[in-house]
């Protein structure tokens, strides 16, 4: 008796939790170039995440880590692509990051990083990267208002080095 | 597929956010640099000067974290952690330890900014340092991410226990980890050494105990976990120095529990094999005063002495003490991370000290000739010596072929030239002869087009090797069964470097001879793994040289001894070290016999004599020159051990003993002597004083072989079966595998340039085997037939 007496208050407390917690399920794949709590580390908070393969190779994946924290997005992609000549492919990674871009030193072999303008006023600061033959794509984004362009790229430089890290 | 993740509800409710905790706070990540200062001194009575900064210019202390928050932590982790080596065994095959023997959180590590504010100084200088680089670099990743690819990640624990101990301690190292490595980049942060609480015995691979970073102790000397106010510290800057300044820091011990590795069969599935231990090399280097055996005394220096020499501080470093301070970049050898980052001032101090000028002489100290290339065999011989070089005159002409001897002493370097890792640093000598046209006559040590070493070089490199006898690249250290060459020069000794060139029948004198000890981090091949080919060509740093002119024609004595050079009986004495080392025991003697003749008064001449007639198994003569050597001081240590060994080899037990005892008495840090003395006492049945040795030598290197055998032996036979078992197993680990000099004979089979420097005795020439030197037999060969 006394134990079902509890039982109902119990219930509400799961409940409110439940309401009030993020979904939880466990990942069948995560992401190869960062986990979970260090791409929750650099955007400040719980994120959630996808990973894709887009092209052929197996081993090639693209991350996308989405924070919630009300109103405010920020966002970290993650794209690992393998180069079958990184003499001539290169250049077509390099060009995502237009004319603006500025070199970055010690992440890969080399590396770019540049500033993106999205929609809905999301701002993104890119580093197009490379670890022998397999190009990177870093991107750090949010919709926080005033943009902090300086915070954002320090993050992109911080997340590329983590995935060259990975990727050498 | 969507996916989300986050801490479990019961984390929540215990813990909050712990796990998810960023360690940095955007704040804190704005790369906030530490603010210039006078290079005054701190006056700890000035007004914190924290009152007037606002909020982003500092990060936010967090509040000292309980045990309770760790042992949720350690709860989480545990659940799905790899316990491959053992249950509750964390860093295994590594060894880094923390107190409580559970996982403890990144965020209770304070960020290294945090501490920047009071010791810019040494922020600035760690930042562009190894040790804060300890595990992002591609240098270090490149290797061990092919260990977690091909074994796992669990066996990273191995070499993260010294690079990245705070990945090893919060549990990351495992699949699907669930612990925030943004910690990475900080590498071997202000808070791991000095949380660290006491030291393991120096086995090495992380030989540490870390406690919970505190900052601050309280009034009884408790610790206070965490960040605390700057004002906590101004307050009391003594509780803060009891917190993170233990006086070991200050010992080459401490150093020895990173800077000494081996390979444990946890990680090899094979057996132990001695990686590294420069520790020990220090031990027996003259810097330590430990070792009676050196060939030169020097002053006691610590690793710190050498590697952390105070200066003039530049920025806020309240740890200052007289404007000084005790330079935290460790300014040693590595010039690849520097010139990866782009860190120029920790560059330049590097090759500023590598380049000092008192770590190495390179003396071109001898030649020999032949008139006859087509008798070079017979021309050759020890009376053909010019030598040494500057001081005797002699005579050259066109096509003389002539052997140069360059000796290269490793002067004043505390652990052996190169210390640690050879097969990734490398370190050659360049030999090279010009005429007065410039025409290049004879070349060696040079770069190849693609700017790998010419393989016939001198080098100070090693090459070990896997089962299938061959290299190990991309230091896959636990595939390595044996070490088919290792070329180095310990402390104090020398090597004897050969060359052989003829002078061209139109050769334009003078000649120009020039010697060189280049150092390039890291090896071609190793940065062509890394990057590819196409990467910028690093570093290469002229060591040390020696230029000499010699004419075509009349070549008269010097003057007066070049300032470059030694004097002229230690060069003798270098020479006959190089010999020794060598086994050309004949010219060895001829060389300390010049050393007494010069300088008589010299007891080390003597003893050299002695050391080399006992390696020669000339007792008679070796008691002989021992005793002259007593005679200048009869309580001389080095003359004391080598004539401890001759007493043995006559049967004077007595005497044996009491000359060992000696040694001991004044060197009770010395391994040599402690291992020789627990022989003695065990020839004698003396077996618990033999056991005091044995234990004694184990507290100096806790991986001796010897120790091990004797103490089974010995605890066996006074019935302390449970430790004889453990010595007898430890032996059997540690010893030598005899089968490995079959997996370096295979390496050696198929690299003929290898196998000819793995020769004590090699010539480098161009000359075709028919017209090159060739080695005349040692006397005590000939004397054996």
């Amino acid at each position: 008796m006394n134990g079902s007496r509890f039982r109902l208050p119990y219930a509400i407390l799961f409940g409110i939790l439940w309401l009030y917690t993020p979904m939880i399920c466990q990942a069948s794949e995560i992401c190869p170039w960062l986990n979970a709590a260090t791409a929750g580390g650099f955007l400040a908070g719980t994120v959630s995440f996808t990973v894709t393969h887009p092209g052929q190779n197996k081993d090639d994946a693209t991350c996308e880590f989405i924070r919630h924290d009300g109103h405010l997005v920020s966002g970290l992609r993650i794209e690992v692509e393998t180069m079958k000549d990184p003499a001539h492919d290169f250049a077509a990674f390099t060009s995502r990051c237009g004319q603006d871009a500025t070199p970055l030193r010690a992440i890969g072999n080399e590396a770019l990083v540049c500033s993106l303008r999205g929609k809905k006023k999301q701002v993104s600061e890119q580093v197009v990267s490379r670890v022998r033959e397999r190009a990177f794509i870093v991107r750090v984004s949010s919709n926080a208002r005033p943009p902090d362009p300086g915070v954002l790229r320090e993050t992109a430089r911080r997340v590329s080095e983590q995935v060259a890290g990975f990727l050498f | 597929m969507r996916l989300q993740t986050g801490p479990t509800v019961k984390a929540l409710l215990l813990s909050g956010s712990i796990l998810l905790l960023p360690l940095l706070s955007p704040a804190q990540s704005g790369g906030n640099s530490p603010s210039a200062g006078t290079g005054a001194s701190p006056d700890y009575n000035a007004p914190p000067p924290y009152e007037s900064s606002t909020p982003k210019d500092f990060p936010t202390p967090v509040l000292p974290e309980g045990d309770g928050v760790r042992k949720d932590y350690a709860d989480k982790i545990r659940d799905g952690y790899n316990f491959r080596f053992g249950k509750n065994n964390l860093s295994t095959p590594g060894n880094a330890k923390v107190v409580g023997d559970d996982f403890v959180q990144p965020g209770a590590f304070p960020n290294a900014k945090y501490c920047a504010k009071c010791h810019a100084e040494a922020y600035s200088q760690w930042r562009q340092a190894l040790h804060s680089n300890s595990f992002r670099t591609p240098f270090y990743r490149t290797s061990v991410n092919i260990l977690m690819r091909t074994k796992g990640i669990e066996f990273a624990r191995h070499c993260d226990s010294c690079h990245n101990p705070i990945g090893v301690l919060s549990g990351g190292l495992t699949q699907n980890s669930k612990v925030d490595r943004g910690f990475d980049e900080d590498g071997l942060t202000c808070m791991t050494c000095h949380a660290i609480q006491k030291l393991q015995p120096t086995v090495g691979n992380g030989g540490f105990v870390l406690g919970i970073p505190s900052l601050m102790v309280d009034e009884k000397g408790n610790r206070i976990p965490g960040e605390v106010p700057y004002a906590d510290i101004f307050k009391h800057p003594e509780r803060h120095s009891q917190a993170v300044m233990k006086d070991f820091l200050r010992t080459p011990e401490f150093c020895s529990a990173c800077h000494k590795a081996n390979l444990p069969d946890p990680l090899n599935d094979y057996k132990f094999i001695r990686a590294f231990t420069v520790y020990d090399e220090w031990q027996n280097s003259k810097f330590s005063q430990r070792n009676p055996l050196t060939f030169y005394s020097g002053d006691f220096t610590t690793c710190q002495g050498c590697h952390m020499k105070r200066a003039p501080v530049t920025h806020v470093e309240f740890g200052s003490k007289n404007g000084t301070f005790a330079a935290h970049r460790w300014t040693a050898a590595n010039t690849a991370v520097p010139f990866y980052y782009g860190f120029d001032e920790q560059l330049q101090k590097t090759i500023d000290f590598l380049k000092a000028g008192n770590f190495l002489n390179v003396d071109l100290f001898a030649i020999k000739k032949a008139a006859d290339p087509t008798m070079v065999s017979s021309k050759i011989g020890t009376d053909g010596l010019v030598a040494p070089l500057g001081s005797v005159p002699f005579k050259l002409a066109a096509d003389d072929t002539v052997e140069t001897m360059v000796v290269i002493q490793n002067k004043n370097i505390g652990h052996s030239l190169i210390p640690e890792v050879r097969d990734l640093y490398e370190a050659w000598v360049e030999f090279e002869v010009k005429g007065s046209d410039g025409a290049e006559i004879y070349h060696s040590g040079f770069l190849k087009a693609d700017g790998a070493l010419d393989e016939r070089a001198h080098s100070f490199t090693n090459r070990p090797v896997n089962a299938d006898g061959g290299f190990v690249d991309n230091h896959k250290v636990w595939t390595i069964h044996s070490v088919a060459y290792d070329s180095t020069i310990p402390a104090g000794r020398s090597v004897l470097v050969r060359y052989e060139f003829r002078i061209p029948p139109n050769a334009k004198g003078p000649l120009t001879v020039v010697a060189r000890v280049n150092y390039r981090h890291l090896r071609q091949s190793y940065l062509n793994n890394i990057f590819g080919k196409d990467h910028p060509a690093y570093p290469i740093v002229e060591l040390s040289s020696r230029t000499r002119t010699l004419n075509l024609g009349d070549n008269p004595a010097a003057a007066a001894p070049d300032a470059q050079d030694n004097a002229e009986w230690m060069r003798w004495n270098n020479f006959g070290i190089a010999c020794l080392d060598q086994v050309q025991y004949a010219d060895a003697i001829n060389a300390f016999a010049q050393v007494v003749r010069l300088r008589p008064d010299y007891i080390d001449g003597y003893t050299n004599l002695g050391l080399t007639n006992i390696l020669w198994e000339k007792y008679g003569s070796a008691r002989g020159n021992l005793e002259k050597a007593l005679k200048i001081n009869s309580n001389n240590a080095r003359a004391l051990y080598y004539m401890a060994l001759v007493e043995r080899r006559s049967g004077n037990k007595a005497a044996e003993v009491a000359d060992l005892e000696n040694v001991v008495g004044q060197y009770p840090r010395s391994s040599d002597a402690r291992r020789e003395l627990g022989k003695s006492y065990y020839r004698e049945d003396r077996l618990q004083e033999a056991i005091v040795q044995f234990e004694a030598l184990q507290s100096i290197d806790p991986d001796d072989v010897a120790a091990h055998y004797n103490l089974s032996l010995l605890y066996g036979r006074l019935g302390m079966t449970e430790k004889a078992a453990e010595q007898a197993a430890l032996f059997a680990d540690k010893k030598a595998d005899p089968a490995a000099p079959a997996y370096s004979l295979q390496f050696l089979r198929v690299h003929p340039e290898i196998s000819t420097e793995s020769v004590p005795w090699h010539m480098h020439t161009d000359l075709s085997p028919e017209t090159a030197a060739k080695p005349v037999p040692p006397p005590n060969l000939a004397d054996k037939r």
